[in-house]
């Protein structure tokens, strides 16, 4: 048996921390002065022949008495081990052998060693288990943030679907037109659209000669009261209902009855490209249209529609000074009146071969 | 002390008891019973589901939305797990409109995990629904088909029917590239049903868009005329087709009577068929263009060549007259075009020869399709000269015996407007932001020859020609009218009572920008192409010219 003994050696290092036996029997916390730094691990069993020299030298002192557990025969070293010292670098060889040199060293390299040893790896693998507790808590999370957001970008998607669909029925131009036709606008017919030649000298200081401020009466004066139907656009423009209060009508200005027969007749006659007002007419045989538009002094246009029309009432208007350009007539819901009813769906039914 | 300890160590073994208790049972649930536990908590956390591909969008030329999906949802039932029908189906009713009644009778069906409670509910009641959080019941996600403009361009777009397939229209010829392709996501969910993980094993591609040439406004404008034709005469239809000649793209194409792309079902078979393309008429007077440009081209006559029109032309058995009683009278080429004279393209036609007139009608494409990107077009019926009778070519020439589509005499008017060129229309701009090229045409007949009609068919619209009333001052058109009888089904000979009304025009005439086709089947109480379809051929003319920024003249 070996005599009870202190070790600081080796894996001795549990007397570091273990409380242990006195020689009586008591237990008894040892603490003692440092140990001197050994490779932590060495070939032969913990104890041996060093443990017995220390425990011998302690035991002469006349100090303490551990009792330890019997040494056991050394147990030949392991192969492949290296055997000189961990971290130590290398004397000699490539850089990939002393990298892999380095790297087999390193659990043995002391530092290491000491960190083992320690303390501190209790609240720090206290901390990484939390840590990974939370990891994994915060990655549920995360996917679970992930999942509301991707069902939250399908609904935004929906949602943006749906409004692109609305905004696409909104802007429906017959939709538009059916609207304005209420707020008592309507289409000009082609015959009331004027274009303007753009002669560089003439035209262009003419057109904007004409160009003057509107006069807020006469567009009231102008404002149709009553129901104006193009037929071939099949709108029905309930004129008078201006947007504004301010947009009463006073007057009837035109009326445009279509032709149900195949065989209308009169003529009408219209001219100009002005925005403005035009004259009620009144129908021959068969309901025709009717109106006329007014003129400006750079252009007449004859309005090709048959019927019998009647007396043009003349205004200033706005016309485009550019060729080709030039659009006029038909925001206001008389002028436009007139000239859709210029614009001919009453139209003289004719033999021809084609 | 000892009994301290006893009771310890009886604590100790109870608790190891216990603890040997929850280790048997979970050895037994955790090896025993772990496939079948596995695969019902599969079934309940973990779901594969299907993610439909957005349909791409049709737009017009400037972006308009003609047709767009949206995302809706199939609503099942699985009846097991169903506890209170009654009131389930009460608070289900009104967000798949469906009867009360209706809904209990899905959830309450027998003998079965699975029903449908409604299909292609919107996305917005779908929402609403699984915020109700009723157990058995699922929402399957789906896309519906919406047509914004639900009038507009119908019977172009087309339909999508089941399983978001293209049934007809564009919907149908470009259902591949519109389709995109299904993602697959398996979603895991924690034990009150919120995600916890979400994994895309496929990803969703989104169909691509397609452009159309078309233009949504003057499409609509289009719309509005033929509308109007139709309310004031009646006929059994209307096309009306506005093309770029010199492009071949198509600016608008529309059918009467309209159908509402959104109910599609509701509409008789003739209204939801594209007539420009999948009906064929004789066109009639429009057809002596090309008779006329034939013998141009053959240089046989001259826009002056001077011919002798008898009153009466007897062809073989059969006699021919004008539209208009007439005696002996002598008539220029161009005077026979705007006259539209029956015996006059007759006589040219004869001047040309029948070989060579066939010749010329195949040259401008009739009797094969045009090639335009939609389905069903129809090639007409054009006979082979070999095939002539004696008096073919007493009937051929002013456009009757031979059938034709709206989109090819369209296509060929735009030959004569382009100077010469016959190039197949299209209607798609891009697809998927990629413009599709412009097809390259083959010139037909000379710059001279396509000028010298244009010419002539100017003397449609002035005083005296056939479609004088469809004028517009200050415009510089061309066209021609036509009015052809049409069969009767029942004698096989020509009707005197049905007609089919038509006009070709472009304008300005000089160098055309903007061609126009008309045609109006079985108009009633007028009946020539002067007087129906004219005047919507300059209805949309006076509309198109300020909006396109296209100079009259």
């Amino acid at each position: 048996m070996t005599p009870p003994a202190v070790t600081s050696a080796g894996r001795g290092s549990a007397a570091k921390r273990k409380p242990t036996g006195s020689a009586d029997g008591h237990p008894r916390t040892l603490r003692q002065q440092p140990a001197p730094h050994s490779p932590r691990r060495v070939s032969g069993p913990v104890g041996g022949r060093r443990v017995a020299r220390a425990a011998a030298a302690i035991a002469g002192a006349g100090t303490i008495a551990i009792p330890t557990r019997p040494a056991r025969a050394p147990r030949p070293a392991r192969p492949g081990r290296p055997t000189r010292r961990a971290g130590s670098r290398p004397a000699s060889g490539t850089l990939p052998l002393r990298a892999a040199a380095f790297v087999r060293g390193l659990p043995d390299h002391a530092l290491i060693d000491r960190l083992v040893r320690g303390r501190a790896w209790i609240p720090v693998l206290g901390l990484l288990l939390t840590g990974i507790v939370a990891m994994q808590v915060s990655m549920l999370k995360l996917n679970a943030s992930i999942g509301r957001s991707i069902e939250r970008g399908t609904a935004l998607q929906s949602q943006n679907q749906q409004l692109r669909a609305s905004v696409a029925t909104l802007a429906d131009d017959q939709r538009i037109e059916r609207i304005a036709a209420g707020a008592g606008m309507i289409m000009p017919a082609p015959a009331a659209v004027g274009f303007l030649s753009g002669q560089p000298a003439g035209g262009i200081g003419q057109s904007v000669a004409n160009i003057k401020t509107p006069d807020a009466a006469t567009f009231l004066a102008s404002l149709p009261a009553a129901t104006a139907t193009d037929p071939l656009t099949g709108l029905s423009a309930s004129a008078g209902t201006g947007t504004s209060s301010a947009l009463t009508p006073s007057t009837t200005s035109a009326s445009v009855t279509p032709a149900v027969g195949p065989t209308p007749t009169g003529t009408s006659a219209g001219t100009g490209t002005g925005t403005a007002p035009a004259a009620t007419a009144t129908g021959g045989a068969a309901p025709a249209a009717t109106g006329a538009a007014t003129s400006t002094p750079s252009s007449t246009a004859a309005a090709p529609g048959s019927g019998s029309s009647a007396g043009a009432t003349t205004a200033p208007s706005a016309s485009a000074p550019s060729a080709g350009a030039g659009v006029s007539g038909a925001v206001g819901g008389a002028a436009a009146g007139a000239g859709a009813g210029g614009g001919g769906v009453g139209i003289q039914s004719q033999s021809n071969g084609g | 002390m000892a009994l301290i300890d006893r009771r310890i160590g009886l604590l100790f073994l109870a608790f190891i008891a216990l603890l040997g208790v929850a280790v048997t049972r979970a050895t037994y649930l955790g090896a025993v019973r772990a496939g079948s536990l596995q695969k019902a908590a599969v079934t309940q956390q973990v779901s594969i589901v299907t993610i439909p591909a957005q349909r791409g969008s049709i737009t017009d030329r400037n972006g308009v939305e003609l047709a767009i999906s949206e995302s809706a949802a199939d609503v099942a039932a699985d009846p097991y797990l169903i506890k209170n029908p009654q009131a389930m189906a009460e608070q289900l009713s009104p967000l798949v409109s469906k009867p009360v009644t209706t809904v209990l009778s899905a959830l309450t069906r027998p003998h079965t995990g699975f029903v449908y409670v409604a299909h292609l509910i919107p996305g917005d009641k779908a929402t609403a629904i699984s915020k109700l959080h009723l157990d058995g019941i699922t929402l399957i996600p789906q896309v519906t088909r919406v047509y914004p403009r639900s009038w507009a361009a119908s019977q172009v777009l087309g339909t999508v029917g089941w399983n978001d397939q293209g049934l007809s229209g564009l919907e149908y010829t470009f259902n591949s590239v519109l389709r995109g392709i299904d993602g697959v996501r398996r979603i895991v969910n924690d034990a009150i049903g919120q995600p916890i993980s979400i994994d895309d094993r496929r990803p969703t591609q989104s169909g691509k868009t397609v452009a159309l040439t078309i233009d949504a406004p003057l499409q609509d404008e289009v719309e509005q005329v033929l509308a109007g034709v139709g309310a004031m005469y009646q006929p059994r239809g209307a096309t009306a087709i506005v093309m770029n000649p010199n492009t071949g793209e198509i600016l608008a194409l529309a059918n009467w009577p309209r159908v509402n792309a959104n109910d599609i079902t509701s509409a008789p078979p003739y209204a939801r068929q594209d007539r420009a393309i999948g009906s064929t008429y004789e066109p009639g007077s429009t057809f002596k263009a090309f008779t006329v440009a034939g013998a141009l081209q053959d240089k046989v006559v001259t826009p002056w060549t001077q011919f002798f029109l008898p009153s009466v032309l007897q062809v073989a058995d059969r006699q021919i007259h004008d539209a208009e009683a007439r005696g002996d009278e002598t008539a220029s080429v161009a005077q026979i075009l705007k006259q539209s004279s029956n015996i006059g393209a007759d006589e040219i036609g004869m001047k040309l020869g029948a070989q060579r007139f066939d010749y010329w009608v195949h040259r401008f494409g009739f009797g094969q399709k045009t090639g335009i990107d939609l389905p069903g077009e129809e090639r007409g019926i054009v006979l082979h000269y070999q095939q002539y009778s004696g008096s073919s070519m007493g009937n051929l020439p002013m456009g009757q015996g031979e059938s034709v589509t709206p989109i090819q005499m369209a296509t060929a008017y735009a030959a004569i407007a382009n100077g010469g060129i016959l190039r197949p229309a299209r209607i798609v701009k891009s697809i998927g932001g990629r413009p599709v090229p412009t097809p390259a045409g083959q010139r037909i007949i000379s710059p001279t020859v396509a000028a010298n009609l244009r010419d002539m068919l100017r003397g449609v619209l002035a005083p005296g020609g056939t479609a004088s009333e469809a004028a517009i001052p200050g415009y510089d058109l061309a066209g021609k009218t036509g009015t052809a009888n049409k069969i009767d089904p029942v004698t096989h000979q020509y009707s005197s009572v049905n007609y089919v009304a038509s006009f070709m025009g472009f304008v300005p005439a000089g160098h055309p920008q903007l061609l126009v086709a008309v045609m109006v089947d079985q108009p009633q109480g007028a009946i020539y192409g002067g007087t129906v379809a004219a005047p919507a051929f300059q209805k949309i003319v006076g509309w198109a010219v300020p909006y396109l920024g296209i100079s009259p003249r």
